[in-house]
Parts: structure tokens; C-alpha cells; sequence
């Protein structure tokens, strides 16, 4: 059995019965206790669970968080997620200077670069802005703006004439649909005509999104797939975009993950 | 104005959902030596198949001195005066050379009983082999002598078939120098008795010296016929290979890391000549150069498949003995065989079991295979590379080209290699299955393996690997850094042979 599945199913056990012993999880999924320790290890570092004498607990916001849509278990998409951020690890190099648009997946992404140096972001979503924060050696820029309480992110006309002051080397913009005749969208107009704005900032425009945004239609268009050189996602989209992709000169980037213990 | 012996109009032929000809116009004055070029899957050799009859076109008309034609089997076009030497000679083994020569012109004693008159057949092809200047025993039998050799063989056949029209697919690729003189000479020879010739190459340096015309050949259509003498080499290979390179190849740029496999001066027979070269940790490199240059040759070392005369191999700074491919497999290496239905899969074996096929010993103690951890394992990879199949029950003969690959890279991950050799991996699978395979190609990488990706496709080569190698005749001759790859450069070297210094 591989890790991410592993730990999706350990997940699932603590929340229904918000304790469970080692040696129980080991018989249950066929590995060794060692293999479960260290999950538990990495979900305890996520602030999932504690660690208790043969055993873990389930952390008490747990049962909170899974009523919103932040990055938490009942994120569908959260595996695809983690998956996008793998591959935008590798794209970001030290001491680049970046935008990360509003969106759970960008929020991966932060996560995952906190290990680079001497890297500025520019972000119009605060929990990004938060979660990079923890490394000093990352610049963080926050535009004004304003401020969408329920998901903690700026949008609006100040935000768009803040943001023309800069200029970045790639821009990761995290979409909500992807179609071959509607091309990009998101949610809402603000954060569509924002996303135009960044877009005429960077040398590079980077989309990402999950495997379900493609044959999606989201309310406000961005621009065409033909408006970024990269594409972001995750190995089970469609066939058609495969090839509408390639024959249209955008670089498509699916990370697999396949085998987790490989190599 | 001339009458053209041959006049091909408006053929076409779909041979699958990714390739066809299509709107072929083309003509053959007599006496002429007619160059095709164009790249590896351009159509060249399809087109010439439709003319000798051996695969029926699916529209257009053939004339031949200005009456049409229907040719439906290779006899029909021999009748009519056509015939095809094949890049991979087709003769009988177990025959000898005089056999095969006379094949189809044996001489009789007794006409109506047809039978053979041995003494004269051996005699006349003594005559002929050494008209022609082939040095080669007239009664040896096929199978004991070499792949130049039998290709000129094809030709003498060729060459006493009376023939009016003859179709040469690829005849140098396994030639050397002083096998292209003599075949130089029969090309003389036939010219002068008035017969027409097609003749498919690569070599372009070849062309100029044999051909009076060239036609370039591009996806499947004409792109343009000139004469040679008006045709510039760089403008030849401007037709041949398009437009610029696209940018669509999802190359990730990692830092590569030390030296996981290093080459130094092997040589194998003739088809490989001191080859060295090292791969780094995360490194993709590529290999490409025409057929018969020697390209698989190197996957085959490096899989323990075939036996170098002499030179080392180096995997993680020690000397590897690589006798089989078992040898290979414990020292982390992988293959990717070009032919994945003969080398690569088990066709009749389940999905999950070809998985699971290059470690076993994972899945298995001394006597029993954990079946569940197999299935567990396969049904992963399944899901997560997309292999599009009812379950991994299915045997691996369902499966489309695309899907099997993917199958055979599953294998290979599952073995943990180190290092993957992938030869040929993206060709006759559609567009959706090569970007997987790309991205495959990625997540190896990322996890810390090395490539080396051998291909004729130029562009999948300058978009995915980190350096290009390109090999001519055995030799590699040149070595080029993603960043200066073009295509115009790297046929350069794979056609013209040219080493990069000169």
C-alpha cells in the first residue's frame, strides 16, 4: 500500500472514532508499526493528531475544520493538491521572486517552498501570506485591498493598482474552471479581473487547478488556455485536453507519484 | 518534355488514428535516381509499399507509361516490372546466395517441367558477384553471413530481375564505405540500361553523390520535389524537419547530482565504436542518429542483452559486469524495449503480474508471491497513471500501445531502477499517452533516477532531455546541451556524419 493511501484511510478511522492504537492499524493495513509510527509522525507535524503511549488521538479543531473548505481532510481534492505543489517545488529556484494568486492549491504550494531561501512572494491571499511567514528568509508582499473575511483574501481596485507596481518571474494562478471553449475561469468577477492584472505582471504565467476543474465552467472568465505557457494538474484529466494542450504549444505538467517508496 | 515511366495521383492511405499519407502527386522520369527523404515517420516507406504492391492505398490512381495500373500483390507489381529491396532484407535463410539471387529467375533446363538448372544458376551468379564486384561465396548459405552483405544481395536481386522500375528502401543503412562504391556502381549500371529508381535515405551526403531529383517528405505529405543541384543542404533539411521546435514538452529543470553511470570506449562489432560517456542523478539524456547507427545497440549493452568486444561500464563508481539482463536489474538498471509487444510484456500474463514481473522477490518470500501486496501494488498504478482498462485482471495483449507502455514504466518503477533506458518510448502511442509518459519521465527524475531516452524523434528529444548525443555509423559525434539544440543541428550530424570539431 502506498503513504497517501495509508494515511487517507488513518484519517478516515480517526475521525469516526477519534483514537486508535498502533499495533490495531498495523494488522489492519498490513505493514509493519514502524511504517505506522512515521505516519503518525507526519500527520502529528500536520496538526492532525497527537501522539499518545501506543496510539494517537484526534486533534480537537479537527472537528471544526471539516465544516469549512480550507486545506483539511475532507478536501477532496487535497491529494491533487499536494501532487501540483510537488511539481511547482521544482519550477521555484532560490532567490526568485513570485505571485501566488488566492486558492487551497497556492496555499500547498506555500507550504511546500518554505524550505527555499532568499524567495519574495507576492500574495493576495493572507494564509499564504501567514503560512510563509514561519521562514524569515522568505520576503512576503501583501497588496491592499479588500478583505474577503471568509476566506481571508484581498481583491478590488486597490489591490489591482497595488499589485502594477511590481513585476515577478513566474505567476502561479490558481483557477476554478478549465474549458476548451470558455477557457479560464473563477468564482467571481473581482477575482477575475484581478487575475488579468497578474497576469500582465510576470514573465510567466503558471496555472494550476485540480483534475475536476477541466469541463468545468466557473462564473467569470479569465482568458483563453492559450493565455498561460504552463499548465499545473494532475494525470487524470481528460484525453481531449491532453492533446489540445500539446498541439496548442502549452506545457502540460501532471505529477503521478506513483510509487511512493520508489527509487 | 518527358513521359514519365511512373505517375502516382492523388494517393492516399490511413494507417491509423495518428498517421496517414495523404495527396501523393508524384512522378519517376526513366532512367532517374529519385531520392524520398524525409524523417522517421514521414510516410517515406508506406508510399512505397502502395507501389510495390504490398499494402493497398485507400484512394488516387498509379500510372506506369501513362496507363493506369492496379497493383495489388508484390507478383502483380513484379509482372509489371517493379520491384522493392527492403531496409531489412527479406531472404530465405536456409538458402543459399545463388538460391536467393535466381529466386525469381531461376533458369530452367527443361522449361516445361520447370526444373532448375543448378549447375548454370551457381555459374551465372559466380558471373554476376563478381561483375558487381561482390566478393561472397555464390553457394554460402544466407543465415552465415552479415547484414551488409545480405542488403547487397537484395540488390543483385534486384539487379537481375529485369526490372524497370526499382524501389530502394534504405539499402546503405548498414553499408560502409566500400559497400556503398559497389552499390554505386549497380546504381551506374542500372541507370544506363534506362531503369528508374526510387531511393529512400537519410544519408544526405548520399544522395548528392547517386540522385538526380529529391522529394522531402513531411507527416505524411510531399513537401516539395527539386532537382539536386538546385537544392541547398540546409534548405533540404529546413523541408525535412519543419517548423521551428515547438515548446510544449513539459520539461522540469532539476539540479542534477554525481555520476551514476559512466561509459568508457565501448566497442561492439561494427555497430559500436568507442562510445563514452557518463549520466548524472537526475539527468536525461538523449540518444538519436538514423537506423543503423547504433542507437539501440547502446540500450542493449546497457541492458546486458548484447556483449561488448571490449571498453567498461561504471554504475555508481563501480565496475559493472553487465552479462545478462539479470545482471542489469541488480544494478538498478531498466529497459524499455522499442519493440514492447515481442521484449517488453508478458502479452498473455494479467496486467498486475507483468507489474510485478521485474521484482518478484519484493512480493515473495522463498516459495509463495504476497499476491495481495501484487494487486495492491498494480491497482496503484493504475489508477494513478491513468491506464485506461477494465481490470487488472485484463491480460496485456488488450491493451492500446499507449497503456502498455505505461505498463512497462509501472514495472520498472516498481523495481526501484536506478537508472531507465527508454528506447523508442512514445512511438505509435497517441498524443494523450505521450504527455504521460513525459511526465513519467518527470516524477523519475524528481524521486532521483537518471534517463537515457533514445529516439528519432528530435523534438520530443530537444524538449525532454538535459544533452542530446547523436550517433553516426557507431561513433557518437556529437554531444549537445539543450540550450544550443536545434533540429537543423542535430540532423546535421546524424545525416552528414561531420564530427562536431571539424
Amino acid at each position: 500500500m502506498f503513504a497517501p493511501e495509508r494515511i487517507r484511510i488513518i484519517k478516515g478511522i480517526l475521525l469516526d472514532k477519534k483514537h486508535i492504537n498502533v499495533s490495531d492499524l498495523s494488522a489492519m493495513l498490513n505493514v509493519s508499526e514502524v511504517t505506522i509510527r512515521r505516519d503518525l509522525e507526519k500527520l502529528e507535524k500536520e496538526k492532525f493528531l497527537t501522539r499518545a503511549h501506543g496510539g494517537a488521538i484526534l486533534m480537537d479543531h479537527n472537528h471544526d475544520e471539516t465544516e469549512d473548505d480550507s486545506v483539511t481532510t475532507d478536501d477532496p481534492f487535497f491529494e491533487d493538491r499536494l501532487e501540483i505543489s510537488e511539481i511547482a517545488f521544482h519550477m521555484i529556484e532560490d532567490g526568485d521572486i513570485i505571485l501566488l494568486s488566492d486558492g487551497p492549491t497556492n496555499q500547498c504550494i506555500a507550504k511546500k517552498i518554505l524550505s527555499k531561501r532568499n524567495i519574495t512572494v507576492l500574495t493576495n491571499d493572507l494564509n499564504i501570506a501567514s503560512e510563509l511567514s514561519s521562514n524569515a528568509s522568505i520576503k512576503v508582499i501583501i497588496p491592499g485591498g479588500d478583505l474577503d473575511s471568509k476566506t481571508m483574501t484581498l481583491a478590488g481596485k486597490l489591490t489591482e493598482e497595488n499589485i502594477r507596481r511590481f513585476f515577478v518571474e513566474k505567476a502561479f494562478i490558481e483557477v476554478d474552471g478549465a474549458s476548451i471553449q470558455r477557457g479560464y475561469t473563477v468564482q467571481s468577477i473581482e477575482k477575475a479581473s484581478l487575475i488579468q492584472e497578474m497576469t500582465k505582471i510576470t514573465k510567466e504565467s503558471i496555472i494550476v487547478c485540480h483534475h475536476k476543474s477541466f469541463n468545468n465552467i466557473a462564473f467569470s472568465q479569465i482568458g483563453p488556455l492559450g493565455m498561460a505557457g504552463k499548465l499545473i494538474t494532475t494525470p487524470r484529466i481528460p484525453d481531449e485536453y491532453k492533446n489540445y494542450l500539446f498541439n496548442n504549444n502549452i506545457q502540460l505538467f501532471t505529477a503521478f507519484n506513483a510509487y511512493e517508496g520508489g527509487i | 518534355m518527358i513521359e514519365p515511366v511512373l505517375r502516382l495521383e492523388n494517393i492516399n492511405k490511413k494507417m491509423s488514428d495518428f498517421f496517414a499519407i495523404s495527396n501523393i502527386n508524384l512522378e519517376l522520369l526513366p532512367g532517374e535516381v529519385h531520392a524520398i527523404v524525409g524523417e522517421n515517420g514521414s510516410g517515406k516507406s508506406t508510399l512505397m509499399r502502395i507501389i510495390a504492391g504490398t499494402l493497398p492505398k485507400d484512394s488516387g490512381s498509379i500510372y506506369l507509361n501513362g496507363n493506369p495500373v492496379d497493383i495489388n500483390s508484390s507478383n502483380e507489381a513484379k509482372k509489371l516490372g517493379i520491384t522493392m529491396t527492403h531496409q531489412e532484407p527479406s531472404l530465405f535463410e536456409h538458402f543459399s546466395v545463388a538460391e536467393n539471387v535466381y529466386f525469381d529467375n531461376a533458369p530452367f533446363s527443361r522449361h516445361f517441367l520447370k526444373t532448375v538448372n543448378w549447375s548454370k544458376m551457381n555459374a551465372d551468379c559466380r558471373k554476376l558477384l563478381s561483375k558487381l564486384n561482390i566478393h561472397l561465396d555464390s553457394q554460402k548459405l544466407v543465415k552465415d553471413i552479415g547484414n551488409a552483405q545480405r542488403q547487397l544481395i537484395e540488390i543483385a536481386k534486384a539487379y537481375v530481375s529485369n526490372a524497370k522500375i526499382i524501389l530502394m528502401d534504405e539499402p546503405t543503412s548498414s553499408f560502409t564505405e566500400s559497400e556503398f562504391i559497389i552499390l554505386q556502381d549497380i546504381i551506374h549500371e542500372l541507370k544506363k540500361s534506362g531503369v528508374s529508381i526510387f531511393y529512400i535515405s537519410h544519408r544526405l551526403d548520399e544522395i548528392r553523390q547517386l540522385c538526380d531529383r529529391v522529394t522531402v517528405m513531411r507527416d505524411g505529405e510531399i513537401i516539395g520535389t527539386e532537382s539536386i543541384c538546385n537544392m541547398e543542404t540546409s534548405k533540404l533539411i529546413t523541408m525535412m524537419t519543419g517548423l521551428d521546435i515547438k515548446n510544449r514538452y513539459p520539461k522540469l529543470s532539476l539540479k542534477t547530482g554525481k555520476e551514476v553511470l559512466k561509459v568508457f570506449n565501448i566497442s561492439a562489432g561494427n555497430t559500436l565504436k568507442d562510445i563514452s560517456f557518463s549520466l548524472r542523478r537526475r539527468e536525461i539524456i538523449g540518444i538519436t542518429g538514423l537506423a543503423g547507427s547504433g542507437k539501440s545497440k547502446i540500450a542493449k549493452v546497457l541492458f546486458g542483452v548484447d556483449r561488448v568486444d571490449s571498453g567498461e561500464i561504471i554504475v555508481d563508481n563501480r565496475l559493472a559486469s553487465l552479462r545478462s539482463p539479470l545482471d542489469a536489474i541488480k544494478e538498478g538498471i531498466g529497459y524499455v524495449p522499442e519493440d514492447r509487444q515481442i521484449e517488453g510484456l508478458f502479452m498473455y500474463l494479467k496486467i498486475f503480474e507483468n507489474i510485478s514481473a521485474s521484482s518478484i522477490s519484493q512480493f515473495s518470500n522463498k516459495y509463495v508471491i504476497d499476491s495481495h501486496k501484487e494487486k495492491d501494488i498494480a491497482t496503484s498504478f493504475v489508477d494513478k497513471l491513468g491506464i485506461m482498462i477494465g481490470t487488472i485482471y485484463d491480460k496485456a495483449e488488450n491493451l492500446s500501445g499507449g497503456n502498455q507502455q505505461k505498463v512497462i514504466l509501472a514495472k520498472w518503477m516498481t523495481s526501484k531502477s536506478k537508472i531507465f533506458i527508454l528506447d523508442e518510448p512514445t512511438r505509435g502511442i497517441d498524443i494523450a499517452a505521450k504527455v504521460d509518459v513525459y511526465n513519467m519521465m518527470n516524477d523519475l527524475v524528481r524521486k532521483g533516477a537518471s534517463i537515457i531516452m533514445i529516439s528519432s524523434d528530435i523534438d520530443e528529444l530537444i524538449g525532454m532531455c538535459d544533452r542530446v548525443m547523436v550517433l553516426y555509423g557507431g561513433k557518437i559525434v556529437a554531444s549537445i546541451p539543450q540550450s544550443e539544440a536545434t533540429q537543423e543541428k542535430i540532423m546535421y550530424y546524424a545525416t552528414s556524419g561531420k564530427h562536431a570539431d571539424e
